[in-house]
């Protein structure tokens, strides 16, 4: 079940013609590698934009992650664990 | 595009795949369906229906709050696709479009050809089906494309038109709901072939200007241009509603309300710059009786203080002080900022029109809850 969560996360990326790619992130101490995005969308904070990720971690874990572009901050928005 | 908003959650999501997913407003408060995915679909969850009802239907379907952004950033990928294949693309909605390939490579007997290419590319990019109708009007093609769905492709002629849908009910018509199928039936008209047969004369005086229009989607007639979405598509009114999280016959909630849906409404008039003459008031109370009223003004206006003032003031004539469901208030009667207006009404509300200004930049800046209303904070 979706559960959600809103804290802060480190995240590693690249970006590549102009688009972010997140290839993975640490909360709670814990490594996670992106296997698969499989949705991204942007949304407009009056100037600002927050770039949203939908991700699939290494054993399909589902994990909603968000980066702002005013603050700079990565956040965790929501998660699915398996089991 | 097939259930779009419940698709686009499965994609993103793929532990939502092959489940009833229902896509609705904050599921934890009441409101209405708005997609639902064709799993829940098996179970009688459309569209539109109350959340309640949808619970009943679906215990066990997964219900997750719509998220507009999301939908239009893929619509608007979708968008690039169409646009690979004629640059006439009409965004009819946030999941239709039109596509004109008049001179293109894909005219003619290409079409269906052009259209399975797009289609693939759909799937193979976004993981989504699209139903495409291909005729020879825009009208036909929306009829067309609403026959094989999921994942259909149809292509008909003005013939294949009357052999398919003559037979069916008139309520199977794009644009023909309940009421006027009811009213339909009053003289007589049961099938779209018995409207399609049916003196024009005799519809124009019962439906008015509508009966030409009923006749000529019952004969698939249709001369409206694709209208490409570089030019923008006229737009008639701007409005928005909200059902509120239980009934109430609270005075201030319903005015706290209004007030809210004024400042959206006045704020999205200045954003797209139009400017409008009628405001409109919608309830809706516990029975599911709803009612429209409507008032032209003097002149026309994009400010909150007005619309709001016009919204309340057919609020008390029409408020019979029954607990409410729904308010909505939009404004019609638009038309484009930079046309000749009666410059009066402007310039009485000057300093109002500064306040407007300083708010509009501070959510320009800063997002749309930067700065609220006191009265309309819940």
């Amino acid at each position: 079940m979706i559960e959600t969560i809103n804290e802060g996360i480190e995240v590693v990326s690249v970006c590549t013609n102009g688009k972010m790619h997140p290839l993975r992130l640490r909360w709670k101490g814990k490594v996670v590698n992106v296997k698969r995005v499989t949705g991204e969308w942007i949304k407009n904070e009056g100037e600002a934009k927050v770039y949203y990720y939908s991700i699939l971690g290494e054993n399909s874990d589902y994990f909603e992650i968000c980066y702002d572009s005013r603050t700079l901050i990565w956040t965790l928005c929501r998660v699915w664990l398996e089991g | 595009m097939d259930a779009f908003f419940a698709s686009v959650e499965q994609v993103f999501n793929p532990r939502y795949k092959g489940k009833a997913l229902i896509v609705c407003g904050a599921p934890d408060r009441r409101g209405v369906v708005s997609t639902a995915s064709y799993e829940a679909r098996k179970h009688g969850v459309k569209a539109g229906m109350p959340l309640q009802e949808a619970r009943f239907l679906c215990p066990h379907g997964i219900y997750v709050e719509g998220n507009p952004e999301k939908y239009v950033h893929v619509s608007l990928k979708l968008l690039e696709i169409y646009k690979d294949f004629t640059p006439i693309v009409e965004p009819f909605s946030i999941d239709e479009a039109f596509l004109d390939l008049t001179g293109t490579i894909h005219e003619g007997e290409a079409a269906k050809k052009g259209a399975m290419l797009i289609k693939k590319r759909i799937r193979d990019e976004f993981s989504l089906t699209a139903s495409v109708g291909i005729a020879p009007n825009k009208y036909m093609a929306k009829m067309a494309s609403g026959l094989e769905k999921p994942d259909g492709l149809v292509q008909i002629d003005s013939e294949d038109y009357r052999k398919i849908f003559w037979k069916r009910k008139v309520e199977e018509l794009w644009g023909v709901g309940i009421k006027t199928a009811v009213a339909l039936r009053r003289i007589g008209i049961d099938t779209i072939g018995d409207l399609a047969k049916f003196p024009v004369n005799i519809l124009r005086a019962e439906f008015g200007i509508n009966g030409e229009k009923l006749s000529d989607m019952a004969n698939g007639k249709d001369d409206t241009p694709v209208v490409p979405y570089y030019e923008g598509v006229p737009v008639k009114s701007m409005g928005h509603e909200y059902t509120l999280s239980e009934d109430t016959d609270s005075l201030e909630k319903l005015e706290k309300n209004l007030l809210r849906l004024s400042d959206q409404v006045g704020r999205r008039l200045r954003q797209e710059g139009y400017f409008g003459d009628t405001v409109t008031l919608k309830l809706r109370n516990s029975a599911f009786v709803t009612i429209t009223r409507q008032k032209k003004l003097a002149g026309y206006t994009d400010e909150d203080r007005v619309i709001f003032g016009v919204a309340r003031g057919l609020f008390k004539e029409n408020w019979k002080g029954e607990k409410i469901r729904l308010v909505g208030v939009s404004v019609s009667g638009l038309v484009k900022k930079g046309l000749s207006l009666p410059e009066s009404l402007f310039k009485k509300d000057e300093k109002e029109r500064k306040v407007l200004e300083v708010i509009d930049s501070l959510r320009n800046k800063f997002g749309e809850n930067a700065i609220v209303r006191a009265g309309a904070m819940r």
